[in-house]
């Protein structure tokens, strides 16, 4: 069984980031911190709008995928977000992308990563803390802040 | 057991970990010490009761529990905070691990939380109350911390002070007689002072002056303990007792009972940002410019501005310059901020019980001065 890639995605990608999102959206809709249910053109435009300043992660095996998008508000901040379908969670799938979106970040430029953590998601503050996070609650769920 | 366990701060800050000890919640102002070891020293210490316990050092529990390292009758954290609880204690005196001593009396205790990230909240923000819950999301920890009592509008010394007095073990040859009133005593306090050849007999932190004069003792000491020296149950009990005995008897105060001291003569009490924990604190004594390292645990400092002009400021922390001794100018009484029985930390400031016991002795009996 050949060993499963991260690697960071490009165009041929969307249709499954795309899919993985909009799994993910059914089944926690605005609570998965995704904006809408992404489509595999919307999911297009975003990469390309990137340029060097963000970029998305994938597991070859269509589990999960991870973003790192620019702040429009400060240059030296990124949000970032990892989602996965429910089969790849637990496994450490979601360490490998949100490190290789840190990792990212950092050669980038970001002094800083942000996001947010829909409430209740333990296992998910659980990976922030690991790597670093400090989380905070802010009204029904949780932001997170990773210095780089 | 569950999994994963929460520490939840007042201001909203999540820290995720792995629990040990008991499966319980617990809420308590978030304090850290920088102490490098004696954590069974610092659990059983009852000034730190009402306070969930975070240690900047990385490792805890390495060397285990054992019978003679306590400060006290139980166990006086709500809330034990650790980066790593050693699973695996290698010590020859160890009788259990930390998280079955912790367990034991059903404490809980969270660890794997990044406590260098937890301490530089703590110093930047301040300390604050928290909670550790495994079996509640943040949001709700949240929630129902902010409804909990606050820390310094609790009674702790009423909780961690000694019902009825008791002896501590004699010396095999008794000079002279302690009495110490107990506001939450160290053990280390009453083991210094038995092995100087002192009778010591503790007395609840409620007793009247009348009370500690029927025991006819030739000094007194206030001890250390927990919450805010300016608590209406303090200002109300043990403050007016220790200016009336200081009078009486050569007195000293340690750290609490220092507090009072300086409350006792005109001096107002204050918050610390984040309190001095720890084992090496430097102090100075203005007398001598010699500069000791001391053991603290303290959230309230001494603000000397209104202290009667009878009392002199003796010694100064060199890191922040607040108060940490008082001095009579004409009567045998002396305070310390800072601990001088260690336990843990250096033990280079045990003097500070010789000075005192060399005051009582050049001092002349009740009886004598009445004469």
């Amino acid at each position: 069984m050949p060993e499963p890639e991260y690697r960071q995605a490009t165009d041929i990608d969307a249709a499954a980031i795309a899919a993985v999102g909009a799994a993910v959206w059914d089944e926690l809709g605005a609570d998965s911190g995704l904006p809408q249910r992404p489509t595999s053109d919307g999911v297009a435009q975003l990469l390309s709008s990137y340029g060097d300043r963000g970029a998305m992660f994938v597991y070859d095996n269509a589990g999960g995928f991870a973003a790192v998008s620019p702040d429009q508000n400060d240059p030296e901040e990124a949000v970032m977000g990892v989602w996965l379908l429910r089969a790849a969670r637990r496994k450490g799938v979601g360490r490998e992308l949100a490190l290789m979106a840190t990792d990212f970040a950092r050669s980038a430029g970001y002094q800083k990563l942000r996001g947010t953590l829909p409430e209740g998601n333990e296992p998910a503050l659980s990976f922030f803390s690991d790597i670093g996070s400090l989380a905070q609650v802010v009204g029904q769920g949780m932001e997170y802040e990773l210095p780089l | 057991m569950p999994d994963k366990a929460l520490l939840v701060l007042e201001d909203g800050t999540v820290f995720a970990g792995k629990p040990f000890g008991a499966p319980a919640r617990a809420h308590g102002e978030v304090v850290f010490s920088t102490a490098m070891t004696g954590y069974q020293e610092m659990l059983t210490d009852p000034s730190f009761a009402g306070q969930v316990l975070v240690l900047t050092y990385p490792l805890a529990g390495n060397y285990g529990i054992n019978r003679g390292d306590v400060e006290s009758k139980r166990v006086q954290v709500r809330g034990f905070v650790v980066h790593e609880a050693c699973d695996l204690p290698s010590h020859w005196g160890s009788e259990m691990t930390l998280h079955e001593y912790i367990a034991s009396q059903d404490i809980p205790g969270i660890a794997g939380v990044d406590t260098r990230a937890l301490t530089r909240r703590l110093r930047t923000a301040g300390v604050m109350m928290g909670a550790i819950t495994s079996d509640e999301s943040a949001e709700e920890a949240l929630v129902r911390l902010r409804s909990l009592p606050r820390y310094g509008d609790t009674d702790l010394v009423r909780e961690v002070s000694t019902d009825k007095p008791y002896e501590w073990h004699p010396p095999r040859e008794v000079r002279r007689h302690v009495a110490v009133v107990d506001s939450g005593v160290k053990y280390n306090i009453l083991r210094l002072l038995s092995e100087r050849a002192c009778r010591v007999t503790t007395l609840p932190a409620t007793a009247s002056p009348d009370e500690v004069l029927a025991l006819k003792p030739h000094g007194v000491v206030f001890s250390p303990g927990p919450g805010d020296p300016a608590h209406p149950e303090m200002l109300r009990t043990i403050v007016p007792a220790l200016r009336d005995l200081t009078a009486k008897y050569p007195t000293m105060g340690i750290c609490l009972g220092h507090q009072v001291l300086a409350r006792a003569f005109g001096a107002s009490t204050f918050k610390l940002k984040f309190g001095h924990r720890g084992a090496n604190h430097p102090v100075k004594d203005l007398a001598t410019s010699r500069v000791h390292i001391t053991s603290q645990n303290h959230g309230y400092a001494v603000d000397p501005d209104g202290l009667s002009s009878d009392i002199e400021v003796s010694q100064v922390h060199l890191n922040d310059g607040t108060c940490e001794g008082l001095r009579h100018r004409s009567e045998p009484a002396i305070s310390i901020q800072y601990h001088s029985e260690a336990s843990p930390g250096p033990l280079d400031n045990v003097y500070v019980f010789d000075r005192f016991l060399e005051m009582i002795d050049d001092f002349p009996r009740k009886e004598t001065r009445d004469a």
